[in-house]
């Protein structure tokens, strides 16, 4: 994948870049994505099932995520569940939000509208 | 907890049933944790639910949005990649759609649309209803007092058309006029484009001439004229102008100038005063007030005129009817309704066939696509999907078919209204209304096109699509045999539609021919007319009879003419006269008159006219000597009915007890006097001669037709200042009384062809695929002996019995629809054998012409090529 592929599926929802967050370090299930994000945000982004799973048949469509195998996860029950995980091109296009944000924040700053970064 | 979560199943029904496949497991189980664990730190159970509702139905329209998007983009690349299909299905849609758009909308225009008036649902028509029937002219009081007494209008004006000389500029020109009561335009409601309207205080015979021009005349009138018109000679004052499209309440009207009514003698010089109760020259219409509806309005009218045959007797109409004031004048208008409603039938029709052709189309895709569709399903698409995947393409088809069909529907219309004999509300109708009628209309149709011509195939494409097809020969799997008998049920349901739809052409168009041919009780072939108005341009009694002497006789010396006469009222031209008469045999009281059709004509009229007289003698030239007995001449129908049984001839009739009587000295044949299909009327022709008018028709027959430039240069060598009204052959006159017969005819012969051509080439298709399905088996068939004639044969035999099948359920089913078309025939039985014949053989021939190609090209199958053939 291009980077100038990267740069067209920016800027990403909230929810899909949430998701990429959440993958970023770990394989998880859908249930463990949701978990992951609301621990994360202390609560204040909380996903549900149609939202999660819609945006995963995106990210999966265009190879952001990839599926990795289905298992059952030990801490929850016995069914068998999809385990997600991060491609190299997501991890690209994760970064590149990121930035595009940091930047959006400095800009944000340099207006006075947040403190100074300590 | 299970009830819970299954309850949440259930409602992932809302998804897309491919997301539902994939995620709809996980999903639950996702709701199950979430359930669990949330009412375990104790959120409410409604919380959690609102939550999860919330969620479901933010996802779902996206879902959907998403898949419709990917479905357009896959059939729009299966559509690009058969163009040629694509091409000729959404051609024949158009066609097929466009058909019934337009149709439709000229049923909008005619019968559906309201005048152009504020509130015209408000405004209704009244006519006098008397003993003909209704839609009678009714005499000025008897307008006036339904005017006073009655509760139910705001305002209830008077008009009637009359021919205008004007002079604007140095030439004199005839055009149509209306004298209009001082309320008029307010019923109307309608605001001048300049100016102001006639009022309540210019309709005085005293009040000043004051004069309301439309506006496509004040657009080319001088300076000098657009303040006063010379009208017969004597100024108006023009005050106003009308706005742009009104030619008057009347759409045939075409008025050009308003009057107002107290000043008829000054423009129709009648003689006559407006008070005279019997005296029918008058049309009315109404604005409802607010709140009353038609029926209250009637049932006060109902009232009103038993008050004013109490107090008036015979001399004022037996009752009054309502009409609501469309843009079709009433009394033409149940035959056309009826014809219409004929029309969208028919072409609905033209829809059916259209989408069987289209249906055939797409059913010989799917087998050809069996192998992509067998392919899809063994890598695990849905049925659901494949469907959707048809659907879709059927969908963008006909949106792309509607999207045309609107361009057809407007050229349709437009020559549907080119038919139509005369203005409907001028220029009003040349833009295109494209109301929410005709855009519900649209989609509507659309839609049921996309659903019928692709649900058929896309079921069969689905059961089609089983594995066992990627092994196999379509034709020798049942499901492709199946196909192949559903696709060639579909052609026999074409040759059905056609043989139905040309033999309704035949008939109808049969009915035109000889309602053309139709002997209406007078000659109408090289009879042509031309409005005279002596009197207003000044001519007294002496001069104008001298002038008709001298036209006479002129007119006579030109080569070609073969008969002059002059009459009053024109037959079948919808003006009509009536008049009370006394007559012999009954109550001689002065309230105890009949009111009838009355005509003054000219020696040599009967002849002229090619009326035979069937008793006594024709208008002689003696009566015109002086003391000689007033004579009449009456129709048959008068006689049977006044005097039945007995001989009318020396009777009298009167027109006015202080006058002598007149003596019955003719009784003429019945002649088609007001519509072709009418019964006969009581008919009294008096004597021009005796009875002076200057307000004539010029009747002159010739051995070729006669044209204007005759007529018009025979009358300017008279009297150049003498403008001659509106000249036309009598053909014109009936073509106008034959529009709905013509209008059917014309439109279901244009569809019988277009059928017919549809047919042949899905007759042609179907057999053309055929062929090529059987390749194989065809060049089995000759290795093994068969000879070309045989294969030849087969494929032609095939092609004839679906024909005939066809034919065969096309005419039993014509005979039945012919018979419900009966009332709109005329002169025709609905089981003509040559209609019939025609519209079986034609399909016959057709289908056979169409067999042949296919046919030929399987006997060219090279046999060792076709069996190497996968």
């Amino acid at each position: 994948m291009t980077d100038k592929k990267a740069k067209d599926l920016l800027p990403l929802t909230p929810a899909a870049f949430q998701i990429l967050l959440a993958l970023a370090d770990a394989e998880l299930h859908g249930y463990a994505i949701m978990q992951e994000v609301q621990q994360r945000t202390e609560g204040r982004v909380r996903l549900g099932p149609g939202t999660l799973y819609g945006n995963i048949k995106r990210l999966l469509a265009e190879g952001l995520i990839r599926e990795a195998s289905a298992r059952p996860d030990p801490a929850l029950d016995d069914e068998r569940r999809r385990y997600y995980r991060l491609t190299p091109f997501g991890r690209r296009v994760a970064t590149r939000e990121a930035a595009r944000l940091e930047r959006l924040v400095d800009d944000a700053r340099q207006k006075r509208l947040l403190p100074a970064a300590g | 907890m299970k009830r819970q979560e299954k309850l949440y199943r259930k409602l992932l029904r809302l998804l897309p049933a491919e997301f539902r496949a994939e995620y709809g497991r996980e999903m639950g189980l996702f709701f199950r944790e979430r359930f669990r664990e949330e009412t375990r730190s104790g959120t409410a159970v409604w919380r959690v639910w609102w939550d999860a509702l919330a969620d479901l139905l933010r996802t779902a329209p996206t879902q959907h949005w998403d898949l419709l998007r990917q479905d357009a983009r896959s059939a729009l690349r299966s559509m690009g990649a058969h163009r040629a299909f694509t091409a000729v299905a959404v051609a024949t849609l158009a066609l097929g759609i466009g058909a019934n758009v337009g149709v439709f909308t000229f049923v909008d225009d005619l019968l559906i649309q309201s005048p152009p008036w504020p509130e015209a649902q408000r405004v209704l028509r009244l006519y006098a209803d008397n003993q003909h029937g209704a839609f009678d002219v009714m005499s000025y009081p008897d307008y006036a007092d339904l005017r006073d007494r009655s509760r139910s209008f705001t305002g209830l004006a008077a008009h009637r058309g009359v021919p205008l000389t004007i002079t604007a500029g140095s030439r004199p020109e005839q055009l149509r006029g209306e004298l209009v009561s001082g309320n008029y335009f307010e019923v109307l409601g309608i605001e001048p484009y300049r100016g102001r309207f006639i009022r309540e205080s210019d309709d005085h015979e005293t009040a000043e001439p004051v004069a309301v021009v439309s506006f496509g005349l004040w657009q080319r009138l001088g300076e000098e004229s657009r303040r006063q018109l010379r009208i017969y000679g004597q100024p108006f004052r023009v005050v106003g102008v009308a706005p742009g499209g009104f030619g008057g309440s009347y759409p045939m009207e075409n008025a050009r100038v308003w009057l107002p009514l107290a000043l008829h003698e000054r423009v129709r010089r009648t003689g006559l005063t407006l008070d005279r109760r019997g005296w029918g020259w008058l049309q009315a219409l109404g604005r409802l007030r607010e709140g009353v509806g038609i029926r209250a309005a009637q049932a006060e009218l109902d009232g009103l005129a038993a008050q004013l045959v109490t107090e008036h007797g015979s001399r004022t109409s037996s009752g009054y009817r309502l009409y609501p004031a469309g843009r079709y004048p009433e009394w033409a208008r149940e035959g056309v309704a009826q014809g219409l409603a004929f029309l969208l039938l028919v072409t609905a029709l033209v829809l059916l066939l259209v989408l069987a052709n289209l249906g055939g189309a797409m059913l010989a895709r799917v087998v050809r696509r069996r192998r992509d569709t067998a392919v899809r399903q063994s890598l695990g698409a849905t049925s659901t999907h494949l469907l959707r995947l048809w659907l879709t393409e059927s969908a963008l088809v006909a949106l792309l078919g509607g999207a045309l069909g609107l361009l057809v529907a407007f050229w349709t219309r437009k020559l549907l209204l080119r038919m139509v004999p005369f203005d409907l509300h001028s220029g009003q109708l040349d833009s295109w209304h494209f109301g929410p009628p005709i855009v519900f209309f649209t989609a509507g149709v659309t839609a049921v096109c996309a659903v019928a011509f692709g649900c058929l195939p896309a079921f069969r494409a689905v059961r089609a699509g089983l594995a066992p097809v990627l092994k196999e020969d379509a034709w020798t799997t049942s499901a492709g045999r199946s196909s192949a008998r559903l696709h060639a049920l579909l052609s026999v349901g074409q040759v059905t539609a056609s043989v139905v739809l040309l033999t309704v052409a035949g008939l109808l168009l049969r009915t035109v021919h000889e309602a053309e041919a139709f002997h209406p009780g007078f000659e109408a072939e090289r009879l042509t007319l031309a409005e005279l108005n002596l009197e207003t341009h000044g001519y007294g009694e002496e001069q104008g009879r001298a002038f008709l002497r001298r036209l006479e006789e002129r007119l006579e010396g030109r080569p070609g003419v073969q008969g002059v006469t002059f009459a009053e009222v024109v037959p079948l031209s919808g003006n009509q006269e009536n008049l009370a008469f006394w007559l012999e045999g009954r109550p001689e009281g002065p309230k105890d008159w009949v009111s009838l059709d009355a005509n003054q004509v000219g020696a040599d009229y009967f002849t002229t006219m090619g009326i035979p007289i069937a008793e006594g003698r024709d208008f002689r030239s003696e009566d015109a000597a002086a003391g000689s007995p007033r004579v009449v001449i009456v129709t048959q129908a008068l006689a049977r009915r006044f005097w039945p049984g007995r001989s009318a001839l020396g009777r009298w009739v009167r027109t006015d007890p202080e006058k002598p009587p007149m003596e019955v000295v003719g009784v003429a044949r019945d002649v088609r006097y007001q519509s072709l299909g009418e019964e006969p009327r009581p008919i009294v022709f008096g004597n021009l001669e005796q009875n002076y008018s200057g307000r004539l028709t010029v009747h002159v027959r010739g051995s070729t037709p006669i044209g204007r430039e005759l007529l018009a240069g025979e009358v300017a060598a008279l009297d150049p200042d003498l403008a001659l009204g509106p000249v036309g052959p009598f053909q014109d006159v009936l073509a106008a009384a034959l529009f709905p017969q013509r209008l059917l005819g014309l439109a279901t012969g244009i569809f019988g062809v277009l059928a017919l051509l549809l047919t042949s080439l899905g007759l042609y298709a179907l057999l053309a695929f055929a062929v090529q399905q059987r390749r194989r088996e065809f060049g089995i068939r000759m290795v093994l002996g068969a000879r070309r004639e045989h294969v030849l044969r087969m494929v032609l035999g095939r092609g004839l019995v679906l024909t005939l099948w066809g034919v065969a359920l096309g005419a039993g089913i014509s005979v039945v629809a012919a018979r419900a078309l009966e009332s709109l025939l005329f002169g025709v039985a609905p089981t003509d054998p040559v209609a019939l014949l025609l519209a079986a053989a034609l399909p016959l021939a057709v289908a056979l012409a169409a067999s042949s190609l296919p046919a030929r090209r399987a006997t060219r199958v090279d046999p060792v090529r076709a069996i190497r053939e996968p």
